[in-house]
Order: C-alpha cells, then structure tokens, then sequence
C-alpha cells in the first residue's frame, strides 16, 4: 500500500463539505489509546465511498474511561449510532511494562473486563460498538516460547485477542474490527512505525490507516444492509481452465491438470462461501448441453450444479443473463458480484448493469483467492443456522420460477410439481407454528381473529364442536412446511368457518380446491348439509374478498363490508386438483 | 542524486502534501512559511520523503529540523552514503 492512497484519502475526508448527495448519515464516535486525528479523516473518506454520510466525534486522546463513564460526557451530548473503540499493541504494552511482575498474568482478564465494561455501557445507550483485536507486537522476550507465557508480551496479547474474541460474540451490538489479521497481512515489520509512536503516538504507519478506515466501513455497511448475497460466475477459464466447447471434458484443467489446482482452490473457495450462504449463478456464453458437462462428467469439479440456484448458458449478452438472474431469484442487481475471467464480459456487463460489482479479476488463476478477499466483499454481521439454508431456498425458488416458464399450460405444470399434502386435525406438537400462521398471515386471511395458541388449544380439545385443521405442503423442489388453517365450528346442519388463512407462497397450487373437497367430505361424513363462509375486510386482505365464490358459495347477506357466504353442499362440485395425500410424519 | 534533482522531488512531495501548488523550496523556508505545514501534516511529509526517495529517518531527525536548506542536506548525505 502505498502512502499516496493515504494522502488521497486524507484530502477526501478532509474536504467532504455538505451532505449534497442526501446519503444516510452515520453518526460515529471514535475513542482511542492512540492519535486519531488523521485516521479520522481517512475513515471519513471510506464511510463516505460506501455511501454514507459521515458525521465523526474525535474523542479526547487516551480518554475512554472518562467519555464512557460520564453520562454527560461530549461522547454522549453527540448521541453516536456507532462507536469506534480504536486500541493500540502499544497502549497495551505500556499497561504490560507497567504491572508488576506477579500481576502480568492477571493483566489480560483485567484489560477484557474494563473493555467489556465500556461495551456495556455504550450498548445499553444503543449504540453499536467497534471494537478491534490488537495486532501482534515485535517483542518476543521469551523467543518461540512466547506465545506459551502470559509473562511475555506477545503471550499476553494472544490471551487478549482471544478475550476480546470471545466477549464481542457473546454481547449484542459489538462488531470486531480484526485489526490482528489487517497488521499480519501486511507483515507487522511494516505495519509498526515505531518511530512515529514515539514520536506522535502512531499506532502504524499512516500508509495504513486506509486499511483500518475500510475494514471498519464494511463492517457498518453491512450492518447497514449492504451487502453482497450473489456470486454470478462465468464457467470457460473462471471454473475451469480450457473451454469446454473446444477442449471437451477431458481437456479442460480443473484438478491435477494444468493450472487445474488453481481453479480447484477457487472452487473450493467458493463452495465455503454458498455454504455461509451466498447464492451462487453461473453465466456462461456457451451451449447448455456443453457448459453442463463437466459438472456432470468431470470427477474433480468441487462445484456440482445443485450447488447453483441458477444456471444460464447461452448465447445472449450478459448483462440480460444477468438482470434476468436477478429477477428469477428477486435480489437487487447491487447484491451480485459477477466474476468473468474475459475483460471484454467485466466491460460490457459494467456498462449494461452498473449497479452489479465487478471485480478486475487478475491474470492468475491462483491469484484469484486473494484478490477477492481483498476487496472486503464478504462482510458478515452474523451467522446463523438459517444462513446456511438460504442458497437451498433460492435454488428451489429459482427452479420453481423456470418450469412454470416450461409448461404451456398450467394443469401439466401442477401434476409435475408432484406435489404432496397433509391435511390434519388440529395436534398439540403444531399448535405453536398454527398460532404463529393466524398471527401473522395478513392478506390471504378471511376473518382475522387472530385466535391465540389457548383458543387453538380448545379447538383441537372440543371434538364435537370443532373440525380445526391444518395443512401442509411440500412439492419435488422442497418443504413448505405448514402452510394453511382452517377452523371450523358445527352448528346444527351447518359447518361454520370462523377463520381460514393460509401462506400466499403457496397461492394457485391447487391448495384450496383440495382443502375445500375435504370440508365437504366432512358434512357428508356427520350429516352436515351446508357451509358458511364470511368475509371481513381489513387494509391487507382484499384479496380474498370473492375467494369463496369460485367454489359455488351464494352470497347471502352484506352489511359493513362484511360479506356473508352460504354453500349448499348438494350444489358443490368437486374440484380437480393435483396434489397427492400424504399421511403426517 | 544532486540537490537540484532532491529538491525537485520534494517540491513535489511539498506541493502535494501541503496541497499548494504555488510552493517554491528554499533553503531558509520554515514550516512557519508554508500554510499547512504543521505537525501532522509534517508526519505525512516526512512518510513521502521516505517512501519516495527511499530513505528511513530516525526520531531525532524529524523532530529537529530547523529549515529546509537542512532537510535537503540530510537527504543529501543519506542517498548519497
């Protein structure tokens, strides 16, 4: 990194003026053990290229505890959204030189607890908290051993880091700003100044401070929800070296061929990022039948083609393969990165979609790794067990979205989605996901009683009274889980609906006609002759205003927009619908 | 490397550092005589000199200097030993 780039930022952040382009401002507050006073303005610089308008307080110089401690500090009246807690391996060591010798052991904990002390507080006022880990020192008193010993600095700041891991994981509302990694990349020999601490208190070299200003941008960008979700690789010298329409499957490098080690790195790579949750899309100018291949064919391709949600190989220009991808998975054109080994494809797909990130990709196959992972894309908030599931639920939304463009009709659309149902009276290992389905359904929802999971409960005790049931669907591309409820009430010859709801991602699948076919299965079963429905209106559920026309419901009676439906159910005829029982698990 | 060729690269280094174009090097200017020369600016400077012209200053040198005239003296010997 060269200090130029550090100058140029510097002028950036220095000269930012008004904020014309009306960007949403971040309010940030940057409390540090070190001088601040220009990596203030560099941090300007980079919170600003991501879009955002930064509005920076500079704490005081080595003035935490007093900012955090006093409710009427100048940290507090600014009233920050995000507080940068910038901590130096220098301040650190002063503290270790410091103590005595029987208290070294003892000097990491007590550093993590008056830290967790300040993260405390700053997030009890709401704030989101920065905080980093502490890059590796020089000293090594101990030589190799030193990272045994608590009694060395370099042991002690492993401890540390380890500490500072573990509190800001555990406490809502702390990010970490890995400074650790930042300085090891660089090479701590170089990341140290040492003459410029001793001179101005300069936790690096200045050339640096563009690093930690951009690490702590992208972490507030994604806190913020940018973020990238979708990966759109080109297949020909991307995944694989060689073309595959050219040089067949046996030609192609991927594994021990050729450079075919460096795309198998990338693969790899790549499989760890869908697998955090990335969706993955491939666009390739080729034949389908060929680009296919060698996900089929060649044993040493790491990706295999489930591992995409979308998969276009033709002939068209790129930029449309890609807003069309865009489109079949409904994520914004600014959440995709699209990696193309081919300068003419970056070029055109830049112009045609500006928004989507194109990377500059270089030269080297095995270079690939390390320069994306530069260009900090891959920022994650958190990660949870849903993360990992969701490329699998773009991947079946996606194949859902292309067979219905496949059929001409929608009847052979529905008998392929081999889809299976289970309709159930109401049972208590269901009850929660029921309640949750009557809370929170809005549009496709006729009464909006918004029965509790108590109501429910009686329902489902009440046999005499109630037929309460619930439905759930799963079709070859994946579960739906439970997905509709329907309670229902006897009253003398006539079955009262007193609510129906159901999820609209399942809407003309031919739920309803099945679901109905099964109320009137009951009447005929208990000497039932008739069904009521009503229909009461709220801002959300039009939709279903005329829903029990279609099934041969006369409408009875209208008052206040509450529409009353009667179905005599000798005039009932059978819907035809496509969907399979299938007895609950 | 002669004088004339490392005060045209610290014209440069100046110029762009203190963000004046206009700056012309002297041997008595001071920080005094330079709008935005001061102490952190000054850092920023010295980070130029060093990565530009490929030279490592110690502590001392970049607390005391008295004038430019001595500054490029300095650069003068440390190039050119």
């Amino acid at each position: 990194m060269k200090t130029n780039t550090y100058l140029k930022m510097l002028k950036i952040g220095s000269r930012l003026g008004e904020n014309n382009n009306n960007y949403p401002e971040i309010r940030l507050a940057l409390l540090a053990d070190n001088a601040t006073q220009q990596l203030v303005k560099v941090l300007k610089a980079a919170i600003f290229a991501k879009g955002f308008y930064p509005v920076i307080y500079e704490g005081e110089f080595n003035s935490i505890p007093l900012e955090v401690f006093n409710p009427e500090s100048n940290l507090f009246n600014f009233d920050p959204d995000y507080v940068l807690l910038n901590l130096s391996s220098q301040g650190y060591r002063e503290r270790f030189y410091a103590v005595k010798q029987e208290e070294k052991e003892h000097l990491p904990e007590n550093y993590v607890n008056e830290l967790t002390s300040y993260l405390e507080i700053l997030t009890e006022k709401q704030c989101e908290v920065i905080v980093n880990t502490l890059a590796m020192p020089l000293e090594r008193f101990f030589g190799n051993y030193s990272a045994n010993t608590l009694y060395s600095l370099y042991g002690s700041i492993l401890e540390v880091n380890k500490l500072i891991r573990q509190c800001v994981k555990k406490m809502a509302g702390c990010h970490l700003n890995d400074i650790k990694f930042i300085a090891a990349h660089i090479g701590i020999n170089h990341w140290y100044d040492e003459k410029l601490w001793t001179h101005s208190k300069y936790m690096c070299a200045p050339k640096y401070f563009p690093r930690i200003a951009e690490s702590v941008a992208n972490i507030i960008s994604a806190k913020k929800g940018k973020i990238t979700k979708c990966i759109v690789l080109d297949l020909d010298n991307t995944l694989w070296g060689g073309v595959i329409g050219d040089d067949g499957v046996q030609g192609v490098e991927i594994g021990k061929l050729g450079v075919g080690e460096a795309y198998g790195q990338f693969q790899k790579y790549l499989l760890e990022l869908k697998n955090r949750g990335y969706i993955l899309a491939v666009c390739s100018k080729n034949e389908h039948e060929n680009a296919i291949l060698p996900f089929k064919e060649h044993p040493n391709m790491k990706l295999k083609e489930e591992d995409f949600a979308v998969f276009v190989a033709n002939w068209n220009n790129k930029g449309s393969n890609i807003k069309h991808i865009a489109k079949v998975l409904n994520i914004g054109l600014d959440s995709m990165v699209f990696i193309d080994d081919s300068p003419f494809e970056r070029n055109q797909v830049r112009e045609m979609v500006p928004e989507v990130i194109v990377p500059e990709m270089p030269e080297d196959p095995s270079e690939f790794v390390p320069f994306l992972e530069s260009l900090g894309l891959f920022e994650a908030v958190a990660f949870s067990p849903d993360d990992r599931k969701r490329a699998g639920m773009y991947r079946e939304q996606a194949q859902r979205a292309k067979e219905e463009l496949r059929f001409e009709n929608i009847d052979d659309y529905l008998k392929s989605l081999d889809m299976k149902i289970c309709v159930s009276r109401f049972d208590e290992f269901n009850l929660p996901r029921i309640a949750q389905l009557l809370q929170r359904s809005n549009q496709f929802n006729l009464r909006t009683k918004r029965y509790s999971e108590q109501n429910c409960k009686e329902f489902m005790k009440n046999k005499e009274r109630y037929f309460p049931l619930y439905i759930k669907l799963k079709d070859k591309f994946g579960d739906y889980g439970l997905i509709s409820v329907i309670c229902t009430e006897q009253n003398h010859d006539t079955l009262e609906i007193l609510e129906y709801v159901m999820s609209c991602r399942v809407l003309n699948r031919g739920v309803e006609q099945f679901a109905m076919n099964q109320l009137v299965e009951y009447c005929k079963n208990n000497g039932l002759t008739k069904i009521k429905g009503e229909y009461i209106p709220t801002k959300k559920n039009k939709m279903v205003r005329e829903f029990y026309k279609q099934f041969g419901f006369e409408l009875v009676s209208e008052k206040d927009e509450i529409l009353t439906w009667m179905l005599d159910i000798k005039d009932f005829k059978r819907n035809k619908c496509f969907i399979k029982t299938e007895e609950e698990r | 490397m002669s004088r004339e060729e490392i005060v045209s690269k610290i014209t440069e280094i100046f110029r762009d550092v203190f963000n004046d174009d206009s700056i012309v090097i002297e041997e008595a200017m001071t920080a005094e005589d330079v709008e935005e020369w001061d102490s952190l600016s000054h850092i920023d400077m010295i980070c130029m000199v060093e990565e530009e012209l490929g030279v490592k200053f110690i502590t001392k040198e970049i607390s005391n200097l008295n004038n430019v005239g001595e500054f490029i003296t300095l650069l003068e010997n440390k190039i050119n030993t």
